[in-house]
């Protein structure tokens, strides 16, 4: 469904990711898991079409992303990482926009405008200019936004950021139901344990390249083959070490905390 | 207690040595003191026109170049004047780093222009008189109570102008969030109508000594008109009475905002606050492909303080140019045509200005991009949203400018509208890709987030602008309004069509090729 071979991407000098070679297949949750600045952002603002890479093939849904942008275009569904909302439209507003852009039917786009609001509490909001939304609201509304022409790839830029537990709830089990149609879902997360209970498989990048990757079920017992080290309390402990995270020992040298 | 009586001693220090003892403050003294001269001497060469004008009727406004002159002086006088006396300016004008050319906002001298250019351009001429003398009084040997009086005059007037401001930037910050906003636009609009209804009954009566060759600037407050009319005490208290007015609205909006803060968000922006627009009908005429992006290109126009500004001071400079035709029409026939022209470029400047800073909406840029969107729609329909929302502008400027002149211009005004429209669009396509500047709801037309870059582009088409409805006028001037001026318009209209579809997919081209760098200035903005 989703395959990058060797993509580059140079920001004048700095290496932002380097010959990353991924391939995600169809009916799965995959998980894009690494620290600040490890290219994550960079990585699905390519495969959205953002931003161009420097070098690299991608594949999506069988259309090469050079050649078929807009055929791929018309199937994806997307949360960039600043949201990309449109703040003088109110929310009611923006979801209509977004619908028939995407080419929604219109007898159908006002009910399911209706249902995802209603999904996801934002029906006494949708009067309001998005520009007065809270950060959790504002994104509830990129996942409706992202969802509503019923895509079949779906790339979410830290989708979970900011939001309460029930909605947080609610997105996983939007997400569970896109799987289970046989629909691909890319997400990238700072935190390993938030995607451990959805994913079926995730990759950790640091630095531009992939350090590790895994079926969810197996990051453990991968571990412990790899790493010499017995067992790993926790995904946390996990995601520091593959990440080779250093620094954080000189806690001791603030000795008068 | 020592250290509290140190940290004084520093603040006496560092804020008051350095800003009143230093070489600094000595220089801006010193400029301050050369302008104090220069107001005296425009004030003085003022005084000479209002006297030499009086007495040489054959000269007044005949000679354009005199008017523009004329215009120009007054329109410079106000700003420098406005500067100096300011008295919270004044203390900073003291210090030599923090003395601007315009340290008043903007909007304050135009909207003092505004409100003195609604008085005859006589009044302004005695207006200018008045305020220029009051910086370099104190030098001269007039009496104690003239220049109380008219140092209240001037202190009053400059007061009620920073209400009018203050009232207006109030006014504008309610946009969107106030439901009674037509009530208060009213409530300006006929006090102001009131005070300048008020001010034209006043007796203006100017009676001089006919012997320019002893007029000094001693001759000026010996004029009958400190003796005989009882006008200046009139402004006075017209001035004051209108100051105490305007600060309670203006106060009662401040408390208002006060309120609108403390709540909580949730109801700050609530349902009654949105202009809830049908654009239904208006689109239905466009393909479907592109309504969407036209609807919603319509609503940010109407919710952006910017665009709003900017077709209220269209609306301004309308009904300036109505009054000065209604009112004075008979004292400027013989330059009415050249007036009426140079009334009316600066509307169709401001539209240049508005669509070439028309810029694209900050984070929702990023959908364009990964959207299935059209970037060449997305352009086309944000020129026709433009072109919608300023429909009925158009028509109303055309209309009040044929009932003024004769009906027979109507089309000729309504087609050179719209081919410069045309070719505005057509530039600013270009600037907006080139010095991408992101929409903002709440940002007006005075206060821009980030300087306005110099563009190649944008200056021809400005000079093509310009140009443009002159060579149309020197046609109509030298053919008369008939089937070879129809003929030249609408073949220039149909060719400007075709060069504008021709540049909007290079446009479109230049925005696929730009789109990263847009998004990148955008998403930090």
């Amino acid at each position: 469904m989703i395959k990058i071979i060797d993509l580059s991407k140079n920001y004048n000098g700095l290496l932002a990711l380097d010959k990353l070679t991924l391939s995600i297949p169809e009916s799965s949750i995959f998980g894009f898991v690494g620290p600040n600045g490890a290219g994550k952002s960079t990585t699905l603002n390519i495969l959205t079409g953002i931003i161009l890479p420097t070098s690299g093939e991608i594949k999506i849904l069988g259309y090469d992303l050079k050649k078929k942008s807009i055929d791929i275009k018309k199937r994806i569904g997307v949360i960039p990482e600043i949201l990309a909302l449109f703040d003088g439209l109110t929310g009611e507003e923006h979801l209509t926009f977004v619908g028939k852009v995407y080419g929604v039917k219109k007898n159908i786009l006002p009910d399911r405008i209706k249902e995802l609001l209603d999904f996801f509490d934002l029906t006494s909001a949708k009067d309001r200019l998005i520009e007065s939304y809270s950060q959790g609201m504002r994104k509830k509304l990129a996942f409706a936004a992202s969802i509503i022409h019923s895509p079949d790839v779906l790339f979410l830029d830290e989708p979970f950021e900011n939001v309460d537990p029930i909605s947080r709830k609610k997105m996983k089990e939007v997400l569970n139901k896109f799987k289970d149609k046989g629909k691909t879902v890319m997400i990238t997360s700072h935190s390993l344990i938030e995607l451990e209970d959805l994913c079926d498989e995730v990759a950790i990048i640091n630095k531009g390249k992939i350090v590790f990757q895994s079926a969810t079920k197996d990051i453990r017992s991968k571990i412990k083959d790899k790493i010499t080290k017995e067992t790993y309390q926790s995904l946390e402990e996990i995601f520091l070490d593959i990440t080779k995270h250093d620094g954080i020992e000189k806690v001791k040298d603030l000795s008068w905390l | 207690m020592i250290s509290l009586i140190y940290l004084y001693y520093r603040i006496l220090i560092n804020v008051y040595k350095d800003k009143f003892f230093s070489k600094n403050t000595l220089a801006g003294m010193i400029i301050l003191t050369i302008l104090s001269l220069f107001f005296i001497s425009f004030g003085y060469f003022f005084g000479y026109l209002v006297v030499y004008l009086n007495y040489h009727a054959e000269l007044k406004l005949e000679n354009l170049f005199f008017s523009i002159r004329q215009s120009f002086c007054i329109f410079s006088g106000v700003i420098i004047l406005s500067n100096s006396l300011s008295p919270l300016k004044f203390i900073t004008q003291l210090n030599f780093n923090t003395l601007k050319p315009f340290p008043l906002s903007k909007s304050s001298i135009i909207t003092f222009a505004i409100i003195t250019g609604f008085i005859d351009i006589r009044y302004l001429l005695l207006a200018e008189l008045l305020l220029s003398l009051i910086a370099g009084a104190g030098g001269f040997s007039i009496s104690f109570i003239s220049a109380l009086i008219l140092l209240s005059l001037s202190l009053t007037l400059l007061y009620f102008i920073h209400l009018v401001v203050e009232l207006i930037q109030s006014v504008i910050k309610l946009f969107g969030s106030m439901p009674k906003l037509k009530v208060i636009s009213l409530l300006i609009l006929f006090s102001g109508i009131i005070y300048l209804i008020i001010l034209n009954k006043l007796t203006w009566i100017i009676v001089v000594n006919n012997n320019l060759i002893s007029w000094n600037i001693n001759s000026i407050f010996s004029l009958s008109i400190f003796h005989q009319g009882k006008w200046i005490y009139q402004l006075l208290m017209l001035n004051i009475i209108y100051s105490f007015g305007l600060f309670g609205i203006v106060l009662v909006i401040k408390i208002f905002h006060a309120n609108l803060d403390s709540k909580h968000v949730t109801t700050k922006l609530s349902k009654t606050g949105i202009i809830r627009i049908k654009l239904s009908f208006l689109i239905s005429f466009f393909p479907d492909k592109i309504k969407q992006y036209i609807e919603k290109d319509i609503r940010y126009i109407i919710r952006s303080n910017r665009s709003l500004l900017a077709i209220f001071i269209e609306i301004v400079i309308l009904l300036f140019f109505c009054y000065m035709h209604l009112v004075h029409s008979k004292i400027y026939d013989h330059v009415y045509i050249a007036l009426s022209f140079v009334l009316i470029v600066p509307v169709f400047f401001w539209d240049f200005f508005l669509s070439n800073y028309w810029g694209f909406e900050k984070k929702g840029f990023g959908f364009y991009l990964f959207s299935n969107s059209d970037l060449r729609e997305a352009i086309l329909s944000k020129n026709i949203s433009f072109i919608l929302v300023r429909f009925p502008l158009v028509i109303i400027v055309s209309v009040i400018l044929s009932f003024l002149y004769s009906f027979k211009y109507l089309p000729v005004i309504l087609l050179i509208s719209y081919l410069l429209n045309i070719v505005s669009l057509m530039f600013s396509n270009f600037v907006s890709i080139k010095h991408p500047y992101p929409v903002d709801l709440k940002e007006n037309a005075f206060s821009q987030t980030q300087p306005a870059k110099f563009s190649l582009i944008g200056f021809i088409g400005l000079l093509t602008y310009l140009i443009l409805p002159v060579i149309l006028l020197f046609i109509i001037y030298k053919l008369g309004i008939g089937f070879s001026f129809y003929s030249i318009s609408i073949l220039t209209l149909f060719i400007i069509i075709i060069v504008y579809i021709k540049l909007l997919s290079y446009s479109a081209s230049l925005l696929k090729e730009h789109k990263e760098i847009i998004y990148k200035k955008l998403i930090k903005l």
